[in-house]
């Protein structure tokens, strides 16, 4: 080959490619390598980079991916969609937070094993002529709670029917799901403004409800690798997992408070412990429902029992509340470009990939694909105790909602900190903030309880001083060493103003490099060990401190006092603490005697 | 008696002496109920009362089962992943059978069905039986058990991750049985051009 | 041709191993059809798609006639997955019956005919077949052999191939009522594995209701069973063994069960439907047959694994698995397979409303009131076992029809026996060496009342 050849960026290709605007230009090997099919792709996932990590760098690549493509799409947006109403309906496919599979003993995740494919697999996961499915009933509470927590109709009695299509992913031939007659009906979310509902649709009042009209149980498919040109790679470790599909009514009006709904389902399943990977992680699908209609006019379609709308078309498999937005804009201008051209919309299933401008169709109508769906002969019909759902119901988790008010009310967090720690590390990070609290307080004694004021401040700690700490030593909050009760000895101490605030966050920094063993100092012995303790100067150790720097430095005295220079008191200020014992010059007693010694 | 030939090596069957049974039963036979009339089983049977011949379609006329058309019958067959019929006369033959199985089933559609419950499995439909199929408290207990109250102050519900799965199948070679594999993987070509 | 392998085993399964006298089974050998899966021999169900596939596990029927010290000595040919009425439909061959007429064979009956002949013939002791809609009980009464179908769900099916869930059951090919009566007791038992397995309680229930056995039977004759086609050596030896049963001073009843016209036809939307559903995992792609090249090729219209699966299937198989994809279509299932469960309702209804057993699985209906009967007696099948040659002359909907006196009992999954009995002197003068000497007598009991039924067939065995 000769040297005109550019030199591939790996980036190029690799599986994952950035497909943004930014990405050069596919060089003239890679091409000559697909033209072939064949790909430089490493079909060996690499085991080098730590799980965490690479998840971790996949979300923020994601994220950083989807801003970039938003700014893109945003400029494109159809000037005519004022007068157009959209009208988007969700779907959402989540993996329930099981052991085992919803029809099979196989281990739910790879816990303890080698995360090999085809490992965790049944007998009749692999659908082996013979076998049957054996309803595993622990997969029905996190099933319970995810329908209790969006506020559904628990069903007494459900059934389980077959959904029949051939595919790569399906080894059975058919899903085993739940189409006549789910475990759950009628449910809503009520989202609001913090939620990330667009002001027009908000119209005035504070929330929104939006319904759900059923929740069923359902098996995940295998997971297929696509190598080009048309080879798929099969492993079913995931197959016949437990999913629930959430099905909202068509009561959305904007891309944006589509994605707001699907962000908040994903917090209140993950609160009860429904599930446990969200949409980052790939435990999480969305699947939307889009029409419009001329805003002011009543289309001829009804879905779920809402009347009066366009023809939808079904855009599949949306893996980020990005692409969710993205994904509906795109669609709603293309419908809007198709009506207004004359035209009609096709009700068909399009697809969605990072980084395009447009929906592309996947199928036909909606005709076209029978499932033929009939009821599993070999399974009983679920049967749901009241005593159950009554029992989960009264113990249901603490929703986000309800955490962020207490943290709000309670402790005085604002509005965003309350939002954050309610969700941050499973709830961990506020539970620790909370005895950290109870136990300042007890410190403090009767006399200084002011919960919120505490609240606050050791929110602060915990969130940002303890938080910028785990970000630059990069790890996670289950490593973290710090104590509950060496935090708030920290706090007390601060309080009691028997310590500076420097002098804290440098105890903090001090004991979070400790391992946890029991040769750890308590945060008394360091302050000793340290002598950190404030002893407080006199009124004389200050003012001798002052003059003797006041007599060093005629020239800014002079500044201070004959010409009124108050900003450079400051400076004393500095010099004074500088020159004190460490943590013995409080900075506002120090301003005090330099303004009374230099007279302002 | 029917008499089987047998082999020698097998066991004979532990049987009760026929003979011996039927004069059992002949001596319980005189005390008859004289309330119970003796049926005249030559007189009921000797009526036929329907031809099962008749759910045949017609060799000559035209069937009135629902048409299928070819239109449907590559649809059919694709939902059913079978290959088209190879040729015009596969197809008509495939028409052909179809339609005269459609005609044999028709008969169903001659009963009426309103209110009926359909019958989908035969299982327990007590009330006793639902109430054991029942999943409450009871039923739940072990699942239940597998779960713990994380937290002090702000508590929370969060199954237990520390064991592994409970009872598990026996190991065995999920790769052992297919034909093709890459690797730890089942493949499958989608034939498309390259 | 019969299958080689199973040629092989018949000559291995003369030897009686040395087995513990304390096992039930002692040593018996016994043979598997071929769509219960075996973990030692190949299971092929009859098919190309399963040649040579050999099952990582065993089924629990299996599992306990070896606890049981049974030896397995084959696998018995049959109709592919289970589909047909003489067992000719097979990848591996016809099963060829003992049986002929004018030098022909004849029809061992199917699916379970290679079950039926090796007990026959008595190349083992006793044999497993699989009923879905008279495929133990018709094979028995063309081969002069005892076939039982116990209820539904009484004997495990994990590890039956299934052709149709709702309706198949592991049933039992004997020599003898009381040889199948002793390979019942070892497999009745509740098993987890099988989501349609009876629960304990129920088997506890049926237990505690069960009657003490009659001291005269009340038998039901349902002039329903009363068709044209019954042809005179059947009905000649029926009438001879009702008769008989009255002399002994058991009662006869005539009983009205209107919808055994509809019947036949409920079974032909339901099993195939179910089949076409449960065969659809059969791809090639986890085991099996798989065709030689990709498993799509879109240019050619071949959709993805159709190559497979039209090489994999026989003809009678793929007419099933088409007629199932059009009753369960979203146009036609209404009228069809819902159509189909209802009037199968119905088949349940008439049998509980003569029957003096209150059916196990409902709650009772109230103002029973007495006089019902204990046993229904029909013949098995309408005719004398045709020859093959006639088989291959009837077309796929003909050979339906012999069916049309199992398939009620199977859609209500109650049990049901079919006894050998002797044909008349006169038709035996008319029938040749070589040709069938009897014909099968069907009993059948409420579900649950396997125990009376056998007992039952058991004095008819006797007549």
């Amino acid at each position: 080959m000769s040297s005109k050849i550019r030199r591939c960026a790996p980036a190029t290709l690799s599986l994952f490619s950035n497909t943004s605007a930014r990405t050069p230009r596919a060089c003239i090997v890679s091409q000559w390598l697909r033209s072939r099919g064949l790909t430089t792709v490493d079909s060996t996932p690499s085991q080098s980079v730590p799980l965490r990590k690479h998840l971790k760098d996949e979300a923020k690549r994601k994220k950083a991916e989807a801003k970039g493509s938003h700014n893109d799409i945003k400029a494109k947006t159809n000037p005519h969609s004022d007068e157009w109403k959209l009208t988007v309906g969700v779907e959402i496919h989540t993996e329930l937070n099981t052991a085992c599979k919803l029809f099979s003993t196989a281990p739910a995740t790879a816990a303890d094993s080698n995360g090999l494919p085809n490992t965790r697999v049944a007998l009749f996961d692999a659908a082996l002529p013979g076998t049957q499915p054996q309803f595993q009933r622990a997969t029905l509470l996190p099933a319970l709670r995810a329908a209790i927590a969006l506020g559904c109709d628990v069903q007494r009695k459900s059934g389980w029917d077959r959904k029949h299509y051939f595919h790569w992913d399906q080894p059975n031939g058919y899903q085993i799901t739940q189409y006549y007659e789910p475990f759950a009906k009628n449910g809503s979310i009520v989202l609001s403004a913090e939620d990330g509902v667009s002001k027009t649709d908000l119209s005035g009042t504070q929330s929104i409800s939006i319904g759900i009209k059923q929740i069923q149980m359902e098996q995940d498919t295998a997971k297929t690798t696509h190598y080009a040109p048309s080879s798929y790679h099969v492993d079913l470790n995931r197959a016949g997992h437990p999913l629930i599909e959430i099905i909202t009514l068509p009561q959305i009006h904007s891309p944006q408070t589509a994605a707001a709904v699907v962000r908040k389902i994903q917090a209140q399943l993950k609160s009860v412990d429904a599930c446990v990977t969200g949409m980052e992680l790939g435990g999480l699908r969305a699947d939307v429902n889009v029409s419009v209609r001329p805003r002011g006019s009543s289309g001829n379609y009804s879905y779920g029992g809402v009347s009066g709308l366009g023809q939808r078309t079904e855009i599949k498999n949306l893996s980020s509340f990005a692409a969710i937005e993205n994904a509906i804009m795109a669609e709603r201008d293309r419908q809007i470009d198709v009506l207004e051209a004359g035209g009609v919309i096709e009700g068909e299933t399009r697809g969605w990939t990072l980084g395009a401008t447009e929906t592309t169709r996947l199928r036909g109508k909606e005709g076209e694909v029978d499932y033929r769906y009939m009821p599993d002969a070999d399974l009983p019909p679920l049967i749901i105790g009241s005593d159950l759902v009554d029992h989960l119901r009264s113990t249901l988790p603490e929703l986000p909602d309800a955490t962020v008010l207490r943290a709000q009310q309670d402790y005085g967090l604002s509005a965003k900190d309350a939002k954050t720690i309610a969700t941050l590390d499973d709830g961990e990070r506020l539970d620790f903030m909370e005895e950290t609290v109870e136990l300042v307080l007890d410190n403090l004694g009767d006399d200084q309880a002011d919960k919120t004021k505490i609240g606050k401040l050791v929110g602060n700690w915990v969130l940002h001083e303890l938080g910028g700490l785990l970000a630059t030593s990069n790890i996670a909050w289950a490593d973290v060493t710090v104590s509950e009760t060496e935090l708030a000895d920290i706090i007390t101490n601060v309080q009691l103003k028997r310590i500076t605030s420097r002098t804290a966050k440098q105890l903090l920094a001090t004991l979070h490099e400790l391992p946890p063993d029991e040769s750890r100092p308590s945060v008394e012995q360091l302050i000793d060990d340290g002598s950190l303790r404030l002893r407080p100067l006199s009124g004389e150790g200050y003012t001798a401190l002052a003059e003797d720097i006041i007599a060093e430095n005629p020239e800014m005295a002079k500044a201070v006092k004959d010409k009124g220079q108050k900003g450079k008191v400051m400076w004393f200020v500095g010099q004074m603490v500088r020159k004190g014992h460490e943590g013995t010059v409080e900075p506002e007693k120090a301003r005090e005697v330099v303004e009374r010694l230099l007279g302002s | 008696m029917h008499h089987l030939v047998r082999c020698t090596g097998l066991r004979a069957a532990g049987s009760l002496n026929a003979s011996r049974r039927s004069a059992e039963f002949s001596t319980a036979s005189i005390a008859r109920s004289q309330k119970e009339s003796i049926l005249d089983i030559e007189k009921l049977l000797s009526r036929p009362t329907w031809s099962v011949s008749s759910l045949l379609p017609p060799k000559d006329s035209a069937s009135d089962a629902p048409e299928v058309t070819s239109k449907q019958l590559h649809h059919l067959l694709r939902l059913s992943a079978l290959p088209p019929p190879k040729d015009q006369q596969e197809e008509a033959k495939m028409l052909s059978t179809l339609s005269s199985q459609l005609h044999f089933v028709k008969e169903i559609q001659k009963v009426d069905t309103a209110g009926i419950e359909p019958l989908r499995s035969l299982r327990d439909e007590t009330m006793q039986g639902e109430k054991e199929a029942e999943l409450g408290m009871e039923a739940m207990k072990d699942a239940l058990a597998q779960e713990e109250v994380r937290g002090k102050h702000h508590k929370r519900i969060r199954r237990r991750r520390d064991h592994t799965a409970a009872k598990q199948e026996e190991d065995w070679d999920v790769l052992g049985t297919a034909q093709r594999k890459v690797g730890r993987y089942f493949v499958v070509e989608g034939g498309k051009d390259k | 041709m019969v299958k080689l392998w199973w040629e092989e085993a018949r000559a291995g399964c003369m030897t009686v191993t040395d087995n513990d006298d304390s096992e039930p089974l002692n040593g018996d050998s016994i043979a598997i059809k071929d769509n219960i899966v075996t973990s030692t021999l190949p299971t092929t169900a009859a098919s190309r798609i399963l040649s040579y596939h050999t099952s990582p596990f065993e089924a629990t029927v299996v599992k306990l006639l070896k606890q049981n010290g049974a030896t397995i000595s084959s696998k018995a040919n049959m109709d592919e997955f289970g589909m047909g009425s003489h067992s000719q439909n097979s990848f591996n061959g016809p099963v060829l019956s003992l049986f002929k007429r004018d030098g022909v064979p004849l029809s061992p009956g199917g699916s379970s005919g290679g079950s039926a002949v090796a007990v026959a013939t008595g190349n083992c002791w006793a044999a497993l077949g699989t009923d879905t809609g008279g495929s133990v009980r018709l094979p028995a009464a063309y081969t002069g052999t005892v076939g039982f179908k116990p209820s539904y769900g009484l004997l495990s099916r994990w590890g039956v191939i299934q052709y149709a869930n709702s309706l198949d059951t592991v049933g039992i090919l004997a020599a003898s009522v009381e040889d199948a009566a002793a390979v019942f007791s070892i497999l009745n038992h509740y098993d987890a594995q099988d989501p349609t397995s009876l629960l304990p309680s129920v088997r506890g229930r049926i237990a505690a209701n069960r009657r003490t056995f009659p001291k005269t039977l009340r038998i039901g004759v349902p002039t329903d069973y009363n068709i044209h086609e019954l042809s005179s050596a059947v009905r000649g030896a029926y009438i001879s063994t009702l008769q008989q049963l009255q002399n002994l001073g058991h009662t006869l009843h005539a009983i009205s069960l209107p919808t055994t016209k509809q019947a036949l036809s409920a079974y032909y939307v339901l099993a195939p439907a179910e089949a076409s559903s449960n065969l659809a995992k059969h791809d090639g792609i986890r085991y099996g047959f798989r065709s030689e090249g990709p498993d799509a090729l879109p240019r050619e219209n071949l959709p993805l694994y159709a190559q497979t699966r039209g090489e994999g299937f026989g003809e009678e198989v793929k007419r099933r698995i088409l007629l199932g994809a059009y009753t369960l279509s979203s146009e036609a299932i209404d009228n069809y397979f819902i159509q189909a469960q209802k009037v199968r309702r119905l088949v349940q209804r008439d049998f509980d409303r003569v029957f003096a057993t209150q059916n196990p699985l409902l709650d009772s209906k109230p103002g029973g009131g007495g006089g019902g009967v204990d046993v229904i007696i029909t013949p098995t099948a309408p005719t004398l076992p045709p020859t093959v040659d006639e088989v291959k002359k009837q077309s796929p909907v003909e050979s339906y029809m012999n069916d049309v006196f199992t398939v009620p009992a199977s859609l209500a999954g109650l049990p049901a026996v079919s006894v050998p009995m002797p044909l008349s002197d006169a038709i035996e003068m008319e029938v040749e060496g070589g040709d069938v000497k009897t014909t099968g007598i069907q009993v059948i009991g409420q579900f649950g009342d396997d125990e009376l039924v056998l007992r039952a067939a058991e004095i008819v065995q006797n007549l």
